[in-house]
């Protein structure tokens, strides 16, 4: 089956082109294609990877423009494979997640001061542990679109990370995380929810967005666009006075 | 002392003359190693093994990467990975030929019976002069 590749090299100066490969791919997975390819055909093919079994996060490619883990997507004849987005392209499918890695400590996504109650139940443990599977693979960050209007949106894996948090019972500065996430944050969603289908974790980062709008309400927070009056983002056709 | 040895490796690379494709040979070290040195081995097949990993390691500067690039060059990465890999591949089989009984998941068919008196004991690799030898540290 033919494999497309979109590489990229800027040394000795910038290259850049859609390489066909023939590739002899009998259930294979994409990452086991891409290492018979480099250890073969051409050394030079350079891409990322770590476990081979979807845990830790460094393979992620998009193919036919949808981010895919390559150690577990099984390609189909004619496939398209290209870096993520949103991020800037090293080499070939190599990207500098750097970056959208540190939207993770500008979106306060940690655990701060214990609270009183350190005491977890089970169910407490359950309502965060989808979003503690987080692997930061990047594939939310480059699916994101609110990117190509807003840079520095905080994005969807820091967001999700920063409920993670927030419902944790041992999070005693909550409060913080929220006010975090105020600006370049969650009212910078669209809630289009692309982030969710490409998720290999099962994660709804959309959801967590979401539920921290709601929290961050509740907290006496509001929408800036609704915040700076009707007369301002909105027009729902009523008169202004 | 490693970290000299380490820079010379690598500087070294640059004069490797990449005639012996090196994924070749790994792929060659994890089938011998698969079918040679897993749970049960013995004394015989061990000692073919070594050989074949010394001479992979002294061919090693005739392997090197053909990627020269300096930009996230995984090929290169992937060679000193197989030199380490020789390495310790080297240590672990110089130990499992040495300890001459069966434990644990080190199961020898030439010496099925364990053997408290010579080897209740933590292995020791180091090399002497240059020669890796092992030493039996109770």
């Amino acid at each position: 089956m033919k494999l497309s590749i979109r590489r990229k090299t800027t040394e000795p100066t910038l290259r850049e082109e859609v390489v066909e490969y023939e590739v002899d791919a009998q259930d294979a997975t994409l990452l086991e294609i891409l290492n018979e390819i480099k250890t073969t055909r051409d050394t030079t093919l350079t891409f990322s990877s770590g476990c081979r079994s979807s845990v830790c996060g460094s393979c992620a490619v998009r193919v036919n423009g949808v981010e895919k883990l390559s150690c577990v997507c099984k390609p189909k004849d004619g496939d398209l494979i290209e870096p993520l987005r949103n991020m800037e392209v090293i080499r070939d499918l190599v990207v500098d997640a750097e970056k959208a890695q540190q939207f993770n400590a500008k979106a306060h996504a940690w655990g701060s001061k214990n609270s009183t109650n350190t005491a977890v139940s089970q169910d407490d443990e359950k309502r965060n542990e989808v979003q503690s599977d987080c692997i930061l693979c990047g594939s939310c960050f480059s699916a994101c679109p609110v990117y190509e209007t807003n840079s520095e949106f905080l994005g969807p894996f820091a967001l999700t990370r920063v409920w993670r948090y927030v419902t944790d019972v041992r999070e005693g500065e909550s409060a913080d995380k929220i006010a975090a996430v105020q600006t370049n944050g969650i009212w910078d969603c669209t809630l289009c929810g692309e982030c969710v289908p490409v998720c290999p974790q099962g994660i709804a980062p959309k959801s967590d967005i979401d539920m921290l709008r709601s929290k961050s309400g509740t907290m006496g927070y509001m929408d800036p666009k609704f915040s700076s009056g009707f007369g301002g983002g909105l027009d729902f056709g009523a008169p202004s006075f | 002392m490693q970290l000299v040895n380490d820079r010379n490796f690598i500087d070294g690379i640059k004069a490797f003359t990449n005639r012996i494709d090196f994924y070749e040979k790994r792929e060659l070290l994890g089938n011998i190693f698969y079918d040679n040195v897993g749970i049960r081995r013995n004394k015989a097949a061990l000692e073919t093994v070594l050989d074949t990993v010394r001479q992979m390691r002294k061919e090693l500067p005739f392997m090197g990467p053909s990627d020269k690039s300096k930009i996230y060059n995984t090929n290169l990465v992937e060679f000193i990975e197989f030199g380490n890999m020789l390495e310790l591949a080297e240590i672990i089989l110089v130990g499992a030929i040495s300890r001459n009984e069966s434990r644990g998941a080190h199961f020898r068919s030439d010496a099925p019976q364990r053997n408290d008196d010579a080897y209740a004991a933590h292995t020791i690799s180091r090399y002497k002069e240059g020669v890796l030898c092992v030493d039996f540290i109770k």
